[in-house]
């Protein structure tokens, strides 16, 4: 309302002016009148235009020209009091008067509107150059979009929305300012559709309460949307420049958006190269056994009758326990690709080390029933959180590996004890120990036992230490003076020694 | 003796042709089918002594056939289950199956199982007074525990999970049938206190608890109570 009040005060001020400066003009010919030829009052009443022009809107400064132009013919143009003019010169004085007053008003007016203009101009750069830098210093698409939306509402004083295309590239998703103001979907469809604004002050739908425009004029990844009255949009250099907002919000937004992708794209070509690595390790890890049965079945078809009867069990017994290893390569398959998964999920439940343990062993005994494998398990062991299938197919996997290297015949101890806060699990071999270099590469999927032919797979020790990190423990390998030792450790429960005193 | 009557409900060719060709070579009577529906109409013709029951079926769900048997028919059930069936195995285990083997496995795990599950249908229904194996012996009815001749001393819990075990030697008991019938129904999540009193039971009456004579680990299903 105040606002309202001052400009009305400045236009009324505007015509009082308009009606004083000839006034002015007017008391100080006639003080001058007699000493000043016609011409030189004339220049009097000129400089009181000149002012006006300078200083009042156009219609108030051509009203104060005529004004005064009438005002030195009445007063002061023979014959004096009335509109009619005696003589030719001074038709040509009124006439100059007249003339430069009103080109005057209208060249100022022209040079104040281009300046408003200009000055419009800069602002809505400057706009939008904050915009691009909001936009800059927020990450995300969501986040981006939040910001755009704000700044779009401080800069259009209405309620903004920025719709943004999902991942699906069919869902479009709103983002509000303020927050949960109802928007038009359907609007923001139709102007990324067609590529055009819709709503008030545009040329599609402009009954519309919301005016809408889409980042860029095809394949927009979405639109901002402007709320209005209903059918009451923005004047047209105020609509540009709303476009030019929507155009570089987009911008930017699609810039990150093209970001994430090229992020996600490498991510990709990460996952395929390992997978890549995996499977050509895999092949090489499925053939050993294969080509054991493959041997075998048909040397007892081709060759069973001329086999003797100690051949011929030892044939079978080997396609026996080679189908049987390729079985539990599937299991360690399966278990790569479940625990190389981001978002892997664990069914952790309370075990008991002992019961995992014995378990393992148990399998291993009877894979290898011509290795000793011994078990010693120290009594009192706290409980651990564990998916008991994965942890014992680790703990199995490690025996596999040291009865696979452990010397001729294979002796192997499996040790579990308490360490600080947790439980750990010794899995040691009378062979050859480690093979030079790096331990913590003998976990890498890829890798085999060096000089072994032993057959065996090289996932087993990764999927210990997928399994041993899954569970919050770790896995390391060392030397001793007899062989080698796979050491993976757990962190035990805690929470539960309250627990299990409240029970007992 | 009658020789054992065998269903053998799995509907892949290789595996069923292979099971009932070395029960048939076992000395029992292997009956095939390939479905629940088929299953359901040789039983109509013939009781079976044993069933087995893949648990990939392809017309019905096996722990709902199983639960629906289970009903009306007190014949011991032996499931397979693939790697990738863990949860429907123990839900089968909890439906009334009485023992699993997992894929894939041998002749002589089969024969083992299937013949130890006849021997234990045929005693039933009615429990010896007495439970004994190798050095062990629980009297059903003063609920005394002996280990080699010497009683064993058991805290009232220890002795209520000894006995649940008893009342079915040889059968797999899942965890939360086991937490169910000792701690009650609605502490079938506790699994710790199982594991707990477990450990308890096994420093009593195992000479290496971890190599457990009696009181064997069906790792991730349950426990059972050796019975030979």
């Amino acid at each position: 309302m105040d606002s309202i009040g001052a400009l009305e005060g400045r236009r009324a001020l505007a015509w009082l002016v308009s009606l004083a400066a000839p006034a002015v003009a007017t008391a100080a010919s006639h003080a001058l009148d007699g000493q000043v030829s016609l011409a030189g009052l004339a220049m009097i009443y000129m400089v009181a235009v000149a002012a006006t022009s300078a200083a009042l809107p156009r219609a108030a400064a051509a009203f104060s020209a005529l004004l005064s132009v009438t005002a030195l013919n009445v007063g002061f143009v023979p014959p004096r009091g009335s509109l009619a003019v005696a003589e030719g010169e001074y038709w040509w004085i009124l006439a100059a008067l007249l003339g430069l007053s009103l080109g005057l008003g209208t060249l100022l007016g022209s040079l104040r509107a281009k300046r408003a203009e200009a000055e419009a101009g800069r602002a809505r750069a400057s706009e939008l150059h904050r915009l691009s830098e909001a936009m800059a210093v927020t990450q995300g698409p969501a986040a981006m979009a939040v910001a755009a939306a704000k700044f779009m509402r401080a800069a259009t004083g209405r309620p903004c929305a920025i719709f943004l295309r999902g991942p699906a590239d069919t869902e479009l998703q709103a983002f509000t300012d303020p927050d949960g103001q109802p928007f038009d979907l359907r609007a923001a469809h139709w102007a990324i559709d067609n590529g055009r604004p819709v709503g008030p002050g545009s040329l599609n739908w402009p009954e519309l309460a919301v005016w809408c425009a889409p980042f860029t004029r095809s394949g927009a990844a979405g639109a901002v949307q402007v709320r209005t009255a209903e059918g009451e949009g923005p004047a047209p250099a105020e609509a540009d420049h709303w476009r030019a907002l929507a155009r570089q919000a987009g911008l930017a937004l699609e810039r990150e958006r093209a970001a994430v992708a090229v992020a996600r794209a490498e991510q990709r070509a990460e996952a395929e190269a390992a997978r890549n690595t995996l499977l050509a390790s895999l092949s090489h890890d499925l053939r050993t056994p294969l080509a054991g049965i493959v041997g075998s079945a048909s040397a007892l078809r081709v060759q069973g009758a001329d086999l003797g009867e100690t051949q011929r069990a030892t044939l079978l017994e080997n396609l026996e326990y080679e189908a049987r290893d390729l079985a539990v390569m599937a299991d360690n398959i399966l278990q790569i690709a479940r625990l190389s998964q981001p978002h892997r999920q664990l069914s952790l439940q309370w075990e008991s080390v002992e019961d995992v343990l014995g378990a393992a062993v148990a399998r291993m005994r009877r894979r290898w029933p011509g290795a000793s494998i011994q078990l010693e398990v120290a009594r009192e062991l706290p409980l651990v959180k564990a998916e008991a299938g994965l942890l014992a197919q680790a703990i199995a996997n490690l025996v596999d590996n040291a009865v696979r290297h452990g010397g001729d015949p294979p002796r192997v101890v499996v040790q579990a004890g308490r360490s600080g806060a947790g439980v750990f699990v010794a899995v040691r071999d009378h062979g050859r120990g480690l093979p030079p270099g790096d331990s913590a590469e003998l976990f890498q999927r890829w890798k085999r036992g060096q000089g072994s032919n032993a057959g065996g797979t090289g996932l087993g020790l990764a999927i210990c230490q997928l399994a041993a990190e899954a569970h919050g423990g770790s896995i390391s390998a060392s030397g001793w003076a007899g062989g080698a030792e796979f050491r993976v450790d757990l962190p035990a429960a805690q929470e539960l020694e309250q627990e299990q005193e409240q029970e007992a | 003796m009658i020789r054992p009557s065998i269903l053998v409900i799995e509907d892949d060719a290789a595996i069923s042709r292979f099971v009932c060709a070395s029960l048939g070579a076992a000395g029992m009577l292997p009956r095939a089918a390939a479905s629940v529906s088929q299953a359901e109409v040789e039983l109509g013709h013939t009781a079976a002594d044993l069933l087995i029951v893949d648990l990939g079926l392809p017309d019905e769900d096996g722990v709902a056939f199983i639960s629906r048997l289970r009903r009306t028919d007190p014949a011991p059930v032996l499931v397979l289950s693939a790697r990738s069936q863990e949860w429907a195995k123990i839900e089968a285990l909890d439906a009334g199956a009485d023992d699993f083997l997992a894929k894939p496995f041998g002749v002589g795990e089969l024969l083992a199982r299937v013949r130890a599950m006849l021997r234990r249908a045929a005693a039933a229904p009615k429990l010896a007074p007495t439970f004994s194996v190798e050095g062990l012996s629980f009297d059903r009815t003063t609920r005394e525990l002996r280990l080699d001749g010497e009683p064993v001393r058991l805290t009232p819990r220890e002795t209520a999970l000894f006995e649940a075990l008893a009342a079915r030697p040889g059968k797999v008991l899942t965890h939360r049938q086991l937490l169910s019938e000792v701690w009650g129904p609605e502490h079938v999540d506790q699994l710790h206190y199982l594991r707990i009193y477990m450990g308890h039971l096994r420093s009593k009456i195992e000479k290496n608890p971890a190599d457990p004579r009696y009181l064997l680990t069906e790792l991730g299903a349950g426990y059972r109570l050796a019975d030979e």
